[in-house]
């Protein structure tokens, strides 16, 4: 039995980069774009902790409990759901059942690896694009609780799905993954 | 023929190595085509399913759990259990799991622990004359304990996938006991397997050291007592006993423990948002496809198939188990969890099994998974740490195995494990 070689949270690199080979420009600047959607992911995180710690201290210092924190907090946690997800998209880190490509000739398991990119891709088109339009569609809405327009809540759909299109686009063509990263 | 679609290009995409948040809307997206309904139900559904007030709590525990085992917990949690049962036959293997508990009470995650605890402990272990195979087995059989003390990001999810109807807090007690029992089996068996093995003991530091190191360790376990305590009195919801643990967990880690750097602290926020982006994907993914089961009322079909096997709960209880096990050597648990509790959950209920009894099972089982090849994420870690291939590590750990496989028949058979503290608590 092959066992995959295992990279546990490796952070050698912000953005997650796996590229083994000389980076291109183009790499270079969606190494840039992968380490700023990790950092606003990461301030969404620090934010959502930040927001539920005010809603106990509201309630149980100032005495008034505010209604904006849950629908913000779920924002945020959209926002780290999408932008982490891309990210993961970029590091091949993502769950899955590995190990029949893995284990599979170089050109079926090339022909796999494309494949799989091009459904992520279109997955990742298809969040852009809709949630773009549900975006438009709500933005003229209050959102119910805080004060923030409604379509605000498909922002992070519509972003996470591009950046998850450009870089499963990218994997497409780098060099096929040697680690497999691991998550419970 | 839709169910089939939905099913058969699942079991394609996954085959064939697309990541299961993609093929959950892949096999969602071309069965909503099939039945001629509008495609962005997938995307609203995806949205609406991953924008649950609980699931916040997911993120945070997560994160804080990262705070803790790169802040200094684990090396005080290992201390104080070296300085508890040391001593006793199988020495650092005992002490093994005493810490994988104790840290699981910090984590919450299996994968955490095996990291955590045995990346502390096998080398040590192995310095000691311990054969490597039994260093990774204990560590990778006792991180299991983790998945079902609170706070255990897993019974979150579980709660999630049911719909949101089942307390947390509930979930969160009646996984005590279980774990209880499965660190005491696995105690046991690291005892006769250690006697057998001639395995030494350590010396015992005295009952001053044993109080020195609780008291190191107490800031850590105290994190577990205020989130278990806090959410059953009522003070705060389990979403904001979790955003209470991350500012704890910073202040300890960098105030007592003094180890958390701005860069940790950096890395740490990394870590957690790339493993949050992965479960929180996953989850938004089986909305929509959860959406289609309960469309083409399939969890009907499935207590009604069920319900024509056998009337008998414990049969089908063994039964749910047994294909849960399947499942669970191909998938990790997180889609485990969010893909089968829609499915298996009615057909449990429908024979009178309680849905916090229910979630136990999956857990633990699934928690089986993560050390059974061809997808166990703890198997691979844990061999990956001893340095040691997974064909190895698989020659000796059934005694292991077989002891938690053992403890989840009693978890299944005997439910008053799982309900007894949760309906004490209660009142």
């Amino acid at each position: 039995m092959t066992r995959p070689e295992v990279v546990a949270n490796s952070l050698h690199h912000p953005g997650g980069s796996v590229i083994d080979t000389q980076p291109t420009p183009l790499n270079r600047a969606l190494d840039r774009i992968a380490s700023g959607a990790l950092v606003i992911a990461c301030i969404a995180l620090v934010c959502m902790a930040t927001v539920e710690a005010w809603q106990v201290f509201a309630r149980y210092v100032l005495n008034n409990s505010p209604s904006w924190t849950e629908p913000v907090a779920l924002v945020l946690m959209s926002t780290t759901m999408m932008f982490g997800a891309a990210v993961g998209v970029r590091a091949n880190k993502h769950f899955g059942f590995f190990i029949v490509a893995h284990n599979a000739s170089p050109p079926v398991r090339r022909a796999l690896h494309v494949i799989a990119r091009l459904i992520a891709t279109s997955i990742g088109v298809m969040f852009a694009v809709w949630g773009g339009e549900m975006l438009i569609d709500a933005w003229d809405f209050p959102m119910a609780g805080a004060p923030l327009p409604q379509g605000i809540v498909f922002l992070p759909m519509c972003l996470g799905g591009a950046l998850i299109a450009i870089f499963s686009l990218e994997q497409m063509f780098a060099p096929l993954p040697a680690t497999i990263e691991l998550v419970e | 023929m839709a169910v089939a679609i939905l099913f058969g290009v699942l079991i394609v995409m996954l085959f064939i190595g697309v990541p299961v948040g993609f093929a959950l809307i892949t096999a969602s997206l071309l069965t909503v085509l099939y039945l001629d309904l509008p495609s962005i139900i997938v995307v609203q559904q995806t949205v609406a399913g991953a924008s649950a007030a609980s699931l916040i709590a997911i993120p945070l525990f997560i994160f804080a759990g990262e705070l803790m085992m790169r802040g200094g917990i684990s090396e005080r949690l290992i201390a104080f259990a070296a300085s508890l049962v040391g001593h006793v036959r199988g020495g650092l293997g005992q002490v093994n799991v005493l810490a994988s508990l104790l840290f699981g009470g910090v984590s919450g995650s299996a994968i955490a622990d095996v990291s955590a605890i045995g990346g502390t402990m096998i080398p040590q272990m192995v310095k000691r004359g311990f054969d490597r195979d039994f260093a990774v087995n204990v560590s990778m059989t006792a991180a299991l304990v983790a998945l079902l003390v609170p706070p255990s990001h897993n019974l979150i999810l579980y709660s999630a996938s049911a719909g949101g109807s089942i307390s947390i807090a509930d979930l969160f007690a009646a996984g005590i006991i279980p774990a209880l029992l499965l660190t005491g089996a696995l105690l046991l068996v690291t005892y006769i397997i250690a006697r057998k093995r001639g395995y030494a003991v350590e010396i015992f530091p005295g009952w001053f050291a044993v109080l020195r190191r609780f008291v190191s360790a107490l800031p850590g376990l105290l994190l577990v007592a205020m989130i278990f305590f806090g959410i059953r009195a009522g003070i705060f919801t389990a979403v904001e006993s979790a955003s209470i643990a991350v500012f704890y967990a910073v202040l300890i880690t960098t105030l007592v423990y003094r180890k958390l750097t701005w860069e940790s602290f950096k890395t740490t926020c990394g870590g957690a948002v790339r493993t949050t982006g992965l479960i929180l994907f996953v989850i938004g993914a089986a909305a929509s496809f959860g959406w289609l089961l309960a469309y083409l009322q399939v969890p009907a079909a499935a207590v009604e198939v069920l319900t024509g096997i056998s009337d008998n709960k414990y049969i089908m209880l063994l039964l749910m188990v047994l294909v849960l096990l399947v499942i669970g050597t191909f998938m990790d648990l997180a889609p485990l969890i969010i893909i089968c509790t829609p499915i298996f959950l009615p057909v449990a209920k429908a024979f009178g099994v309680d849905p916090i009894h229910f979630g136990v099972i999956l857990i633990l089982k699934g928690g089986l998974g993560l050390i059974t090849p061809p997808v166990g994420s703890v198997l691979f870690v844990g061999t990956a740490i001893g340095g040691i291939s997974v064909t190895d590590a698989l020659k000796t750990i059934w005694p292991f195995y077989l002891t938690a496989l053992g403890v989840l028949l009693i978890v299944v058979y005997v439910p008053a494990l799982s309900l007894w503290l949760p309906s004490l608590l209660r009142h």
